[in-house]
């Protein structure tokens, strides 16, 4: 089979699978073409990369139509292609038991398998305005999807995260056009070198760091808890924040060279973003407003090592989408399960969970150490990298802010483990839900053996 | 050979979490004299060089490199032979400590402190470094009687931002030196001061220094005393010495530091005076815990020979004495159910065994000879007066004071200890009166540490400093050491105490013992017990003293603290801030649309003469565009 057949078959067949889900009659029936789809795919992808390694075909990058060079794989739209349909596989599986209680599961199925269907679509898309496409195909699943449940307040909450995010694109877009207008194109090989002006990179990052939550157009991620857990795992930890922060690699570490002040000024967001929605995370009291944060402020940390635009920290970049993914949807899953049972979000009214509930406990605990960045853990490695590109570059000051960011990260984590986890038993409450847990347990130990062997994840990453 | 160290002790911890159905304290033994034997032949093979070498990250280059130097083969016997005195003890744990999780932590400590002293990279030993902080927070956790989790919080941040520290600095080395391998590089710190204050931060945290030192009280007094002797007292001063050597004398020019010694010896004044004041035993050795290791940071930072050879006894013979100590409150804690000072227990008829160990032990962490303590201070003094004799400088004068008067306050609180554990009358006799404490099992490895402690200070030349000192710094020639001569003075007190109590027997008068009462005595009074923890009010109620020990008793002077007051206080303050709606992009532009929206609708009233003013205009705008 052709590699550029296989690369449309991976969301081709997510597209069929969301269309089969949604006009499926029962419930059993949509999830099983949810979660085919998203098994087929994963395979699909899997066997892209293996070809990939193995340089079966020497000219891998296909052109399906040969002005619109539309489709571009590289290690980096793999690693994070493989990533998104990992992780938002184990949150489909995730979703079987935590979804059983609501109605209108087609939508729900519908909605996801798309959403992660347009996410590769924009992984491997070659051409910036597919990227845009698909982009946006994102942001409508995502409306839906956190004004799941149709309440008035998740309705103003999508809104929300539906307004932000469009805004920002919208400047992308204009960015886009700017771009057609200067350099005749908007194909990423016939861009690639080239140097793009300082108010056409500012449009293009507006975009970025809307999608991704950055400072100022963080909004709209904590307001998103509303969503259910599965879609707030989906949208913090595996796939809608990481679009920007793809796209800013794609478009400013793999294509366009950025003048110096540009990357001064994604730098002092990033930081500023790391700092501040670190801060935030240690004084908010809802658990998943606190992981939001977090999510922000770590999705910073990505951005930092793009930023910096060096080797290593490019690699450190990579490489904590990945461990991010794995450890930040372990924590959303957990506090999932600690939601699903004692229907509080609260983390004050929340306590002693550790003695009922120990496997989510330990589980949270893993997964949070490797956010921090502790030994062992794929985080560690993340922030290594990142960190030595900041180092290489001599920005001390970067370094120092970012590591300060890193004891926040300490402090709040540690802060939600101990008021959710331990002290006085709040809750009479068992570990009932085992598919859910298996799903956490199996990011978790994802978590660390991407942290003892960081081969499996950095010999892919090819710069 | 060399990873056996490694590989045992871990899978028997891995064993103990998973296989509950096992005799804990038999194979702890069995796996912790395994170790130590294989320790001991590193430890004489140490000209043989022994190396593993597997590739981990292929990015970076970064091999797993194993080998053994003299320095790591006498730290890993160290660490063995403090693991075995400490399972050899542990015959019975405290009510409620898991035996599994007592024994696996022990376990994965020393499987993990023999990786970080084989590990030849220093990314490696951060790694190593850092999974130790995370064995520590668990241990706290799980050792103690109930989850003591505000306490193990405290301790992984603390430790945490020093590792963070250790990071950026061993980062910065990487990229400044490119080279992760741990070896002789002579660099100049003055040239690289960044790099050297992060990683001496780094490494002070794990020791214990001020102001990263609130960790240690804290958790000694929740920790079993047995936890305690092997964590607080043994392996933490092992390894964050062992980094600290490494760092000092390796990879940097061994120089003096000014700075660290006043820190060092300010580290020893106040730790000593938090000591004095403590009610509860083991809080109070935790606080000599810190004062020992200001000893050992002065001598390392005076730059010389004399002043490495010092730290480095004065290391060794910390971790008997200290280790001695804690394992004497472990039997303490076991026999009377607390720790507490202010309850006089009058324990010399209970715990005969535990009194004479304790006695040594208090008298050699005092400095008195011909005990162990007393020549590794004497060592650090030679070392401080030869500074000072070069530098004449004020602040020298201040460390040395401080040294010594540290070790008088040192006695002062040992005194008090001693009092109120053995010698006051107890108001416990009948309680302890049918049972015996001291089993085998916890007098042995007491009397080993015993005998270390008076064979250390007599045979101080022979054993310590030719054995292990000598090889460790490859030091040819010893002479320099100083005037003391260990085996005449043991002699001399020795006669002198023969002659002293043959001169007691024949001259003292016995006084005749007859029961008197003049109708006048307070009935409770003359059988009432001053409590030891009143020794030294009026130290803490005179002037400026009273103004530190109420700053300390209102925590003002913990560092972690005021950390978290100041992360809460920005949070708060950010938060404030950012929640106001002109930082929030969506109500500010919703209110910037609904303001324009409202002031268009105005204009769209109804009336005809507006929207013809409106075609006119447009009309001439587009004109305009053509036109231009």
């Amino acid at each position: 089979m052709q590699n550029s057949t296989i690369i449309f078959f991976t969301y081709i067949i997510l597209f069929i699978g969301a269309i089969l889900s949604k006009f499926s009659k029962n419930d059993k029936l949509t999830r099983t073409f949810s979660i085919s789809s998203l098994i087929l795919s994963f395979f699909a992808i899997l066997d892209l990369t293996f070809r990939y390694y193995r340089n079966i075909e020497t000219n891998f990058l296909s052109f399906i139509f040969k002005s619109w060079s539309i489709i571009i794989v590289d290690s980096y739209a793999l690693i994070m292609a493989l990533t998104s349909v990992f992780v938002g596989l184990l949150i489909t599986i995730y979703s079987f038991d935590y979804m059983s209680y609501y109605e209108r599961q087609n939508d729900y199925y519908f909605y996801l398998t798309l959403f992660i269907a347009s996410m590769l679509g924009l992984i491997f898309s070659g051409n910036l305005l597919i990227t845009y496409i698909f982009w946006e195909i994102t942001s409508i699943c995502s409306w839906q999807l956190i004004a799941f449940y149709r309440k008035d307040i998740h309705l103003s909450k999508a809104n929300k995260a539906f307004l932000v995010t469009f805004l920002g694109s919208t400047l992308m877009l204009l960015g886009i056009a700017m771009i057609y207008f200067e350099k005749g194109s908007v194909n990423l090989v016939d861009l690639k070198g080239k140097q793009i002006s300082d108010i056409l990179a500012i449009f293009l990052i507006f975009g970025m760091i809307a999608k991704s939550a950055q400072l100022p157009f963080h909004v709209w991620l904590p307001d998103a808890g509303v969503a259910p857990t599965p879609v707030t795992a989906l949208l913090h930890a595996a796939i809608l924040v990481k679009i920007g922060v793809y796209t800013f690699g794609r478009i400013f570490d793999f294509t366009f060279k950025v003048l110096p002040e540009i990357q001064q000024f994604e730098i002092f967001i990033s930081i500023l973003t790391i700092l501040i929605a670190g801060f935030m995370a240690f004084v908010e009291t809802d658990i998943k407003r606190i992981l939001a944060y977090s999510t922000i402020s770590q999705i910073g940390y990505i951005f930092l090592g793009f930023a910096t635009n060096i080797a290593s920290s490019i690699i450190g970049s990579v490489f904590y989408i990945v461990s991010h993914a794995l450890a930040k949807a372990g924590l959303f899953l957990s506090a999932g399960i600690v939601e699903q049972n004692t229907k509080e979000k609260n983390i004050k009214n929340l306590g002693g969970l550790a003695k009922t509930m120990p496997l989510t406990s330990v589980c949270f605990l893993l997964c949070g150490f490797s956010i921090i960045g502790f030994p062992l853990f794929g985080g560690f490695w993340g922030k290594f990298f990142i960190i030595k590109g900041t180092v290489e570059t001599n920005r001390l000051t970067t370094t120092l802010f970012a590591m300060l960011g890193t004891v926040l990260t300490l402090l709040y984590i540690m802060r939600v483990y101990n008021h959710v986890f331990l002290g006085e038993k709040k809750f009479e409450i068992k570990e009932k839900t085992s598919s859910m847990i298996t799903v956490v347990f199996i990011l978790t130990l994802l978590s660390l053996i991407v942290g003892i062997l960081p081969n499996i994840v950095l010999n892919f990453i090819k710069i | 050979m060399i990873i056996i160290n490694i590989l045992l002790p871990l899978a028997v911890g891995l064993i103990f979490i998973f296989y509950k159905k096992i005799k804990y304290y038999s194979f702890s033994v069995i796996t912790s004299t395994l170790c130590l034997i294989n320790s001991i032949l590193l430890f004489f093979s140490k000209y043989e060089k022994y190396e593993i070498k597997i590739r981990w990250v292929d990015l970076l280059n970064l091999d797993i490199v194993l080998s053994n130097t003299i320095i790591s083969s006498i730290n890993i016997f160290l660490a063995s032979f403090f693991t075995f005195i400490i399972v050899v003890f542990s015959g019975k744990v405290l009510e409620n400590v898991k035996n599994n999780t007592y024994f696996s932590f022990i376990f994965f400590i020393l499987s993990f402190t023999n990786l970080l002293f084989l590990s030849r990279n220093l990314i490696l030993v951060l790694i190593c470094w850092g999974i130790l902080g995370i064995i520590v927070y668990f241990m706290i956790r799980f050792t103690t009687q109930k989850d003591e989790f505000t306490t193990a919080t405290k301790t992984i941040t603390i430790l945490g931002i020093t590792d963070f520290c250790l990071f950026v600095g061993i980062i910065m080395f990487i990229i400044s030196i490119k080279n992760y391998e741990i070896k002789n590089l002579a660099l100049n710190p003055e040239n690289y001061s960044i790099i050297y204050t992060l990683l001496i931060v780094g490494t002070l945290g794990k020791i214990g220094i001020i102001p990263f030192h609130n960790w240690i009280p804290d958790t000694s007094e929740k920790l079993p005393s047995s936890i305690n002797a092997y964590l607080i007292a043994a392996i933490d001063k092992i390894v964050g010495f062992y980094l600290l050597l490494i760092i000092v004398k390796d990879i940097f020019v061994f120089k003096q530091n000014i700075l660290l010694m006043t820190l060092g010896s300010f580290t020893v004044i106040v730790g000593v005076f938090m000591a004095l004041q403590q009610h509860n035993l083991k809080k109070l050795l935790s606080y000599h815990s810190i004062s020992q290791v200001g000893y050992i940071i002065v001598s390392i930072f005076t730059g010389t020979t004399l002043g490495l050879i010092g730290a480095i006894f004065h290391m060794i013979n910390n971790t008997i004495y200290k280790t001695l100590l804690f394992l004497s409150s472990d039997m303490i804690e076991k026999t009377t159910k607390n720790t507490e000072l202010s309850q006089p227990k009058g324990l010399v008829k209970f715990l005969p065994y535990s009194f004479v160990f304790t006695f040594v032990a208090a008298l050699s962490i005092s400095g008195i000879p011909p005990f162990n303590g007393f020549f590794s201070k004497w060592i650090i003094y030679q070392s401080v007066i030869d500074i000072l004799i070069n530098t004449k400088s004020l602040l020298i004068v201040f460390v040395l004071i401080s040294l010594i008067f540290g070790s008088a306050l040192t006695l002062a609180s040992f005194v008090k200890v001693i009092y109120s554990l053995f010698l006051s009358k107890s108001q416990q006799s009948e309680i302890l009166q049918n049972n015996k404490y001291e089993k085998f099992y916890s007098i042995f490895p007491m009397s080993i540490l015993t005998l270390l402690c008076l064979i250390f200070g007599i045979l101080s030349y022979e054993i310590p400093i030719s054995k292990i000192i000598k090889p460790m710094l490859n030091i040819k020639d010893i002479s320099s050491i100083g005037l003391w001569n260990a085996k005449i003075a043991f002699y001399l007190l020795v006669v002198g105490f023969i002659f002293g109590s043959i001169i007691y027997l024949i001259t003292v008068n016995k006084p005749r013992k007859v029961k008197n009462y003049l109708l006048a005595e307070d009935e409770k009074l003359k059988d009432s017990v001053i409590p030891a923890t009143d020794f030294y009010l009026t130290i803490k109620e005179t002037y400026p003293f009273s103004v530190i020990y109420h700053f300390a008793e209102q925590k003002l002077l913990d560092f972690y603290n005021w950390f978290l007051g100041i992360i809460s206080l920005l949070s708060i303050i950010i938060k404030k801030i950012v929640e106001l709606e002109i930082f929030d992009m969506y109500i500010f532009g919703k209110k910037v649309v609904f303001y324009f929206a409202e002031k268009l609708s105005k204009l769209h009233n109804g009336n005809l003469h507006f929207y013809l003013s409106f075609v006119f205009i447009g009309i001439l705008i587009i004109f305009l565009i053509f036109i231009l």
